[in-house]
């Protein structure tokens, strides 16, 4: 037989259902399970819409710890969560989180199948640094509700060793991931001069500044000063050109802390051969710029980043599956290039009829395994984008009675805005301070700033007034009345001291609380933490059902009721409000 | 088809049981009734009968200084489960010792507590009962220990003195890689 037609015939009897297979692997292999979210608004993000966001992520949550994004939705939706301003909300999720970081060997047993088939076949435990993140959030969740020990707790498990490989000799840069993968077949090829992957590094203490100074301040809460002065100068090694933020927070003359993060983490891809090793490209540029913040209108202080996740994502300290990519690689072309040579021999062989159909058969097995390998050696893109690009923590030493949101009172607000980006600009208000009492701690709050790019700020973000009624400030109006009604302006839950306001301006007289919450409940609206599962859902004001507020001096407490949009959105339902009970005055009135 | 039965083969046949070195709730449930025991057969009640000058010991949360998270309900059902153990409940009876709630927390759980924090939820207090956790942690690559000490204190209010402490430890190891 001709040398051309004993290749047809390979082709078709040996290598097309090797193909066959392999591109039923590729088209059907992670139908289930993206990489991204694809389905997620990323504008959402450029316009902290984290209501939104966190609605999204939560209308697609598995509570199957079995399933493969089990932790890495509850991350996202944490994340969302806290930057949201639902603190007792993110504990509850974060609480999950933990849990499932601290639960260690997950994906035992599936290496043989991550090399096999994908890597995304395994649970999603992140990479070590989207876990310490995680953790950092954690604990940044516990503050925000005033459990400093568990801020501690958390923020420590976030400081877990790394492993180190070092330095390229010649560059002396920092080895990549690539580098990394190509020293390691190096290794395994009997180079000398290869990486063991397994046992040729040291054990690194970890660089996570942000983990580092939590851990100082929740020690500091505690009273345990030379922990937390230890901590300090932890965060101070390695985050050294935030000196002067440092040395503030250790000094202790602070009654406020706010975490701010900014931009869009590092996405995932996948980088050479068969895209089988990982490495994360920037989202947001790394450029160093301080982030103003001036309290109500005095001197804007400059406080520089603690983390940069652009460089933590970069540092092969903080990866660790590329060996596992990188041998699935190595061995699918190695199997596809046996496969093939030993199809030639059957080809070139095929006067001697036993031998030519015994290689054959073992070219089928080669090529089939080589080609499985082949379609398995990509990296595993899944990545966690609710993960900020760059963290900052300010020391704040607030004005007791700061809460007194009065209209005649003058409010207290924090502007914040990195340097260079102005849409990045945020008014926080409604922030509480604690009184004098010993005994009492710090405020902590975490706050996400706008992403998108440009030079023009929300106009939500900037507005110098609460419109509407809210249980952190109280009534914003002479004459308050429940979103529920027409020309409605008060969007707090049905409480006494809700409808002892309302009857006070002269509205809903003779209506009981019970009248008010039935009426609330006709419209499927909720209000208490423990309807919704422990996280709030969608609020009221943004198309939702949920009348749970924000907590002051965050994001979303200024994106709800710091919006006069949402007083235009309430709807007509005069079962309640006779005309004669109708304030006299409906417009809603600005707290200056 | 290939595919599947290959997933299905290689997922069974390897997986075994994830394991972490958290506290969880039998520890709880161990260390409330060595405490209570430890508690009820203390010097300080040995003298103690019916006629006694009646004790009321108020609990507060445990404060938790360990490397691991505790939720706030957690740090509660610690000291529910001591104060709902039937050798403290006893106390009530055969030593007039009774062991309440903070006013506030008694509120919360007044209603899941039914018939087992008998009486004197409101009365002022004449001694005070704290735990502290504490932890080493020790970690390798593929392995983590956690050993946690817990103390438990009653001091007298009227003079701060203690006159009862014990102590209850406990080991808890996961094997598996820690970031996978």
């Amino acid at each position: 037989m001709p040398i051309a037609s004993r290749i047809s015939r390979l082709v078709s009897t040996l290598v097309l259902p090797v193909c066959a297979v392999s591109f039923s692997a590729a088209s059907g292999g992670c139908s289930g399970t993206p990489a991204v979210d694809d389905r997620f608004p990323v504008h959402t993000l450029y316009n902290a819409e984290f209501g939104r966001a966190r609605h999204h992520v939560a209308a697609h949550l598995s509570d199957n710890t079995k399933d493969r994004r089990y932790l890495l939705d509850r991350a996202r939706l944490g994340m969302y969560t806290l930057a949201d301003g639902y603190g007792e909300s993110a504990v509850h999720v974060f609480t999950d989180v933990y849990d499932a970081i601290r639960t260690q060997g997950v994906n035992e047993g599936k290496e043989v199948v991550a090399i096999a088939i994908n890597e995304d076949l395994k649970l999603w435990k992140g990479e070590p640094f989207e876990q310490a993140i995680a953790l950092a959030y954690t604990a940044m969740a516990h503050a925000q509700v005033g459990s400093w020990d568990n801020t501690r707790a958390a923020s420590r498990n976030a400081l877990f060793y790394l492993r180190d490989f070092g330095y390229d000799q010649q560059t002396k840069e920092r080895l990549n991931q690539l580098a990394l993968a190509q020293r390691a077949a190096a290794h395994d090829r009997g180079d000398p001069d290869g990486i063991d992957l397994d046992h040729g590094y040291a054990v690194a203490e970890s660089n996570f500044a942000l983990a580092y100074l939590l851990h100082g301040v929740a020690s500091q809460q505690l009273d345990r000063p030379d922990e937390a002065d230890d901590y300090f100068r932890r965060a101070l090694q390695f985050a050294p050109h935030a000196e002067d933020t440092i040395n503030a927070f250790a000094d202790g003359d602070y009654n406020a802390v706010l975490v701010v993060s900014h931009g869009l983490g590092p996405r995932k891809v996948g980088i050479g051969p068969a895209e089988a090793v990982a490495a994360f490209r920037p989202r947001t540029s790394s450029d160093g710029s301080a982030l103003s913040v001036q309290l109500n209108d005095g001197p804007a202080q400059r406080v520089h980043w603690l983390t940069d996740v652009n460089e933590m994502a970069a540092d092969h300290l903080w990866n660790n599956l590329e060996d596992v990519r990188k041998a699935k690689a190595a061995i699918g072309d190695t199997l596809l290039a046996l496969g093939a040579g030993t199809g030639l021999y059957a080809i070139t062989r095929g006067d001697e009829g036993s031998t030519r159909d015994a290689a054959a058969a073992v070219a089928v097995g080669l090529l089939l395994t080589g080609a499985i390998l082949r379609e398995g050696a990509h990296a595993d893109l899944r990545f966690n984008d609710a993960i900020a690009q760059r963290y900052y923590a300010v020391p704040l030493k607030l004005p007791v009675d700061s809460l007194d949101a009065t209209p005649h009172a003058k409010p207290l607000t924090v502007t914040l805005q990195v340097d260079g980006r102005p849409a990045s600009r945020l008014v926080l208000r409604g922030l509480e301070t604690p009184d004098d009492r010993p005994g009492k701690t710090a405020v902590f709050r975490y706050v996400r700033l706008p992403a998108r790019p440009g030079d023009i700020p929300l106009p939500w973000a900037t507005n110098d007034a609460v419109f509407l009624g809210n249980p952190v400030t109280g009534a914003a109006s002479e004459h308050p009345l429940p979103i529920l009604f027409e020309f409605g302006n008060d969007a707090r839950p049905p409480t006494d001291a809700a409808l002892r306001d309302y009857q006070d301006a002269g509205s809903l007289l003779g209506t009981t609380l019970a009248d008010l919450r039935e009426l609330y409940r006709q419209r499927n609206y909720t209000w208490e933490l423990e309807d919704t599962r422990g996280v709030a859902g969608l609020h009221v004001l943004e198309g939702g059902d949920s009348l749970v507020a924000p907590m002051g001096g965050t994001t979303g407490f200024q994106r709800l009721y710091g919006n006069p949009r949402y007083l235009q959105q309430t709807q007509p339902n005069d079962s309640l409000v006779g005309a004669e009970q109708r304030p006299g005055d409906n417009s809603a009135r600005r707290i200056q | 088809m290939i595919r599947a039965g290959l997933i299905a083969l290689l997922v069974t046949g390897c997986a075994s049981a994830p394991k972490t070195s958290r506290i969880d709730v039998s520890d709880f449930d161990a260390m409330a009734a060595a405490m209570a025991e430890s508690l009820s057969s203390s010097e300080a009640l040995a003298t103690r009968g019916p006629g006694s000058e009646p004790w009321v010991i108020t609990v507060d949360k445990v404060t938790n200084l360990s490397d691991d998270v505790m939720t706030t309900a957690e740090q509660w059902s610690v000291m529910q489960r001591i104060a709902g153990s039937l050798p403290v409940r006893a106390l009530r009876e055969n030593q007039n010792v009774s062991m309440v709630l903070p006013r506030g927390r008694s509120d919360a759980v007044l209603a899941e507590a039914e018939g087992q924090l008998p009486g004197a939820l409101r009365t002022t207090p004449t001694h005070v009962l704290h735990a502290t956790f504490r932890s080493l942690e020790r970690t390798q690559a593929d392995r983590r220990t956690d050993v946690y000490f817990c103390e438990f204190e009653l001091f007298d209010i009227a003079d701060g003195e203690p006159v009862w402490t014990d102590r209850f430890e406990y080991k808890r190891e996961a094997r598996g890689h820690i970031w996978d």
